[in-house]
């Protein structure tokens, strides 16, 4: 019976346009559709799990990520402009399975239940952290009020980048785009 | 009445009652997860669903003669499918009519939204391409939106067949209602609304599905967090054997009620997977189909009348409530019934009269939603007292001491036939005018007020109602392996709601056995025990859950202590366990591994002297004896109750446990724009003892900052035409970090004599809260102005009509 289905799976020709960029410090090379958007192209060809959509209208932030160090959200960014950039997930953020500072912090203040939306969160705050790695509650809540977390009420969340950036946060948000840049 | 196993021996506590850090995390800090969109396998087609623009509109000719020649489309499916493949959607709650509705359209369409066909393509934008080349014709019919102009005679009908929009209503009366009113020194009128809203998880619903035609095996992927309700109604539905259908449940990105019966969702997938064997059939529920057809809250209306004495003692009040359901029978009625069961709150108020009517509309179906109607239940009993309070000129905190129930009145049997088991309502609201230092913080709101600000205090206290019903048994299976590691399978799905860390600590505890040495699996149909009720729903993991655990995991520590005796050449009374070792109370030294008792016990047992128990495992379904007692006396006496499950006839829904939570708040309202800013918030609450008070904080932290949402933006708001307005987070408003405040939270200790830890539940109740204080402190605000709310949210253009119109 599969067999059978397969044979109706004729490939579409479409138009493809050429990609070259650096995802998590490893060069990729792939051909995309002009219309892609980064987060689909990079959950559903590139197999990153780190990124989630949660609204397609740039309301949520779970689709975050670093793009050359600034942050985006990547389902309302064409996977073209990717061409030539650094891209950095929350895959990119922790080496050999040790949680960095920030990703510690968020797991000792319980600022994650479901996770659904943490991975954006992570993103969010380490560009936070990058720009400002000392901030206040006040510019914490600023800095990440373009992510909704449903299962929290924010409030941990808060307390765990505000606990990140006193533990000498600075130098490991500055160094982001590093594969290795987990702190811990 | 259920023969209880006795099993006697004390455990030592290391980790119950302590903020374990939780095992859940690593994994989902990562991005290491197992959410349906996470998963890629091969041989898969991607689903989009074209739905209904109309509210209501009666479909003439659904085509996909152009979408089947469309490369890349692989198979469709319409209504006609439906008719072919499935039943109609099952009711849970509503017997008399009989289902029309199908999990795609036939002959009509009753709401924006609803699914009419589905494409299953190669890839998810050639899937959405597709439904352009689907032709619809539909004959546009008038909705009807306003669930009281349903009520009427000459309404549209939602169903044709069933002659009528109202398709619920429950009549109860208790005490001498007409008595107590005439004896009364006040009587009020209120009337109050709440919207229709959504907790919304962040991730929508999703499902693989696959089909194997030659052994009859469904296997569904998905992130329902009911798995028992899914195995009942999807086998139903699609007339396969329950032990060939395969449900596996991974992450789930929250869930909050939305997610309990996504039966449009998985039998769309289920149809396309019958029609391609073999082929995984993926489909993701976008943000806007969730908001316009996943489920929504029943709308609420209400109109009470109260009969108090001039000292602030109610005596009696009668209400009508009207509750919209939107266009399906699948929950309709179950908010309803839901006032039954907190009627009257937290008081003693034994005279009431309760009339409530379940309405059909051309809205989005209802669906459960964190409390389903307790929250409108709180919040009619809870805006009645406050006005009570505001017409007496009394403090609001005052009234409520004078009613309440008090600590030696439990077990306490509410009008209704509830019975609640304990608790200490004066201590809570008491404590949580302490913590918030109530009157320190009247004096400010008055120094403020003098300065011409608009500031203003909101209390509330009211009753949860958790930890589900004694009936809705749980299972679960703990298992030492011949490696001596254990691993707990329940049907209990994680949700964001850290049972695997819950787990790991009671199976700790009662085992004895190292935190690391334990791992909670998925729900997997194959393999995990479940029954009709097995979910994660009603704050049920503090009682059946928790029930079952422990059960369990006494069974498996007999177990353990016995080969431990055996092996140690000693009695079963002189073995304690800890930390994966057992050995010998007067004599320490004298121990054994639980790597080695699994050893000897799987691999050599017949060769250890003594008695021996091979085999570490333990299967436990069931609850215990003093939750199942109070639910028999429960089920006797009460009244309003309307469940079916889904398949058989209604059931009592008399909770296992009753915490209850005092809300404390001061705000300031901006006069010139309407927007209020929430400057402190305190909550108290008793939910009994703990398991892991950094997880409770965080449910509260969740809870709160929903009914903030909800209290102040979110509303799915329909035009008259029946087209949701608010179908994007562009225009449903969550909260975000800019609007929920920093909360103080306090705790009163109230152990449930239903729980053999101690427990209530905690998850549902906080969102309940907020929905009153910010009402109550909004009024407290502009009493200057004398404004009095009715409904929620509380926008800045309501607010500033409110102060236009005084």
């Amino acid at each position: 019976m599969i067999s059978s289905q397969r044979k109706k799976r004729k490939e579409v020709s479409v138009q493809k346009i050429d990609l070259e960029f650096e995802l998590n410090g490893v060069p990729v090379e792939a051909d995309v559709e002009p219309r892609s958007l980064l987060a689909f192209f990079l959950r559903d060809h590139l197999g990153v799990k780190g990124i989630h959509v949660g609204c397609d209208t740039t309301n949520c932030g779970a689709c975050t990520v670093l793009m050359d160090g600034k942050s985006v959200k990547s389902c309302t960014v064409l996977a073209a402009r990717a061409n030539g950039t650094k891209v950095t997930t929350v895959e990119g953020i922790s080496s050999n399975g040790n949680l960095s500072a920030l990703q510690e912090s968020f797991a000792r203040n319980h600022a994650l239940q479901c996770g659904y939306c943490t991975p954006g969160f992570l993103m969010s705050s380490l560009y936070l952290l990058g720009k400002n790695p000392h901030p206040s509650e006040e510019e914490i809540r600023k800095g990440l009020a373009g992510n909704l977390c449903m299962c929290t009420g924010y409030l941990n969340i808060i307390k765990a980048v505000k606990e990140a950036s006193s533990s000498n946060f600075g130098s490991e948000a500055g160094n982001r785009n590093n594969k290795n840049s987990g702190g811990s | 009445m259920v023969e209880q196993i006795q099993v006697t021996q004390e455990e030592r506590r290391n980790y119950i009652g302590t903020s374990l850090r939780r095992v859940e995390d690593k994994r989902l800090l990562t991005g290491n997860t197992n959410f349906v969109e996470d998963l890629r396998v091969a041989d898969t087609v991607f689903v989009a669903i074209l739905r209904s623009p109309y509210a209501h509109a009666r479909l003439l000719k659904v085509d996909v003669s152009r979408v089947r020649k469309m490369e890349g489309v692989i198979e469709v499916a319409t209504g006609d499918d439906a008719l072919k493949y499935s039943q109609p959607l099952p009711p849970y709650a509503i017997s008399k009519f009989p289902s029309e509705e199908y999990c795609l359209a036939t002959k009509k369409v009753r709401y924006m939204g609803e699914p009419v066909a589905a494409v299953a393509a190669i890839s998810p934008e050639l899937a959405e391409d597709a439904l352009e080349l689907i032709d619809v014709e539909y004959e546009p019919l008038k909705p009807v939106v306003d669930p009281e102009s349903a009520m009427s005679k000459d309404s549209p009908l939602v169903y044709d067949s069933f002659g009528t929009n109202v398709v619920g209503h429950n009549h109860g009366k208790w005490g001498d209602v007409e008595g107590a009113f005439k004896q009364a020194d006040v009587v009020l009128k209120k009337r109050v609304g709440l919207q229709r809203y959504s907790s919304t998880p962040l991730e929508s619903v999703s499902v693989i599905a696959t089909y194997d035609d030659i052994s009859g095996e469904l296997t569904l992927k998905s992130n329902a967090q009911m798995p028992g309700h899914v195995m009942m109604t999807i086998s139903k539905i699609f007339g396969i054997p329950s032990n060939s259908v395969h449900l596996i449940i991974n992450d789930i990105g929250g869930g909050f009620g939305l997610k309990t019966r996504p039966w449009r969702q998985l039998s769309i997938a289920t149809i396309l997977a019958m029609k391609l064997p073999g082929m995984n059939v993926k489909y993701l529920e976008d943000r806007t189909e969730h908001l316009s057809s996943g489920g929504q809250t029943a709308g609420l209306m209400a109109d009470i009348e109260v009969a108090a004495k001039k000292d602030g003692k109610i005596l009696a009040f009668r209400f009508r409530d009207i509750n919209n359901d939107g266009a399906s029978l699948t929950y309709a009625g179950t908010y309803a019934s839901m006032h039954a069961t907190l009627i009257s709150g937290c008081y003693k108020i034994n005279n009431i009269e309760w009339d409530s009517y379940t309405v059909l509309t051309n809205e989005c179906p209802s669906m459960p939603n964190r409390g389903v109607g307790k929250p409108g239940i709180v919040y009619i009993v809870e805006r009645m007292i406050e006005t009570v309070a505001q017409e007496l000129k009394m403090d609001p905190a005052e009234i409520r001491f004078r009613n309440f129930i008090q600590p030696d009145e439990f077990p306490y049997v509410t009008p209704s036939g509830r019975i609640y088991d304990s608790g200490n309502y004066p201590a809570v609201l008491k404590k949580a005018l302490e913590v918030s230092g109530y009157e320190e913080m009247k004096k400010e709101r008055d120094r403020l007020k003098e300065q011409g600000r608009l500031v203003g205090i909101g209390i509330t206290t009211y009753i949860h109602g958790a930890s589900a019903t004694a009936r809705e048994i749980e299972g679960i299976t703990i298992n030492i392996d011949p490696r001596g590691t254990a691993s707990v399978r329940s049907g209990s799905p994680d949700m964001g709601t850290s049972h695997s860390t819950a787990f790991v600590q009671i199976v700790s505890d009662i085992v004895g056995m190292k935190p690391d040495d334990i791992r909670v699996h998925p729900f997997d149909s194959y393999y995990s025990p479940w029954t009709p009720f097995s979910g994660t729903h009603a704050n049920k993991f503090s009682g059946p859950d928790v029930e079952a655990a422990v059960m369990a995991a006494k069974l498996l520590r007999q177990k353990v202590v016995t080969n431990a005796a055996a092996m140690l050449k000693t009695g079963p009374e002189d073995i304690e366990v800890s930390e994966s070792v057992a050995f010998s109370k007067t004599n320490p030294e004298n121990k054994v591994t639980i790597q080695d008792i699994a050893k000897a016990t799987y691999q050599n047992p017949y060769l250890v002297p003594g008695k021996i128990d091979p085999g570490l495992e333990v299967t436990w379904i069931g609850n215990n004896e003093s939750a199942v007692k109070a639910f028999d006396a429960t089920k006797e006496i009460e009244t309003g109750a309307t469940h079916q499950l889904v398949t058989g006839s209604g059931s009592p829904t008399g909770y296992m446990t009753y915490p209850n939570s005092a809300h404390v708040a001061l705000i300031e309202v901006d006069r010139e724009t309407g927007i209020i800013s929430i400057l402190k918030y305190f909550v108290v609450h008793d939910i009994g003892n703990v398991i892991n008070p950094q997880i409770v904080q965080g449910q509260l932290h969740g809870g709160v900052a929903h009914g903030i949402g909800v209290a102040l933006m979110e509303d799915f708001v329909y035009d008259e035409d029946g087209q949701l307005i608010a179908s994007s987070f562009a225009n449903y408003l969550k909260p975000t970090t800019m609007e929920i405040p920093n909360i103080v939270d306090d705790h009163v200790v109230t152990p449930s004599p239903r729980s053999s830890l101690g427990i209530k539940g905690i998850g549902e109740g906080e969102t309940f809260g907020p929905l009153v204080t910010m009402c109550n402190a909004v009024e407290d605000a502009l009493s200057e102005y004398g404004a009095k709310v009715s409904t929620l949210p509380l926008t800045p253009e309501k607010i500033r009509n409110l102060i236009n119109r005084a």
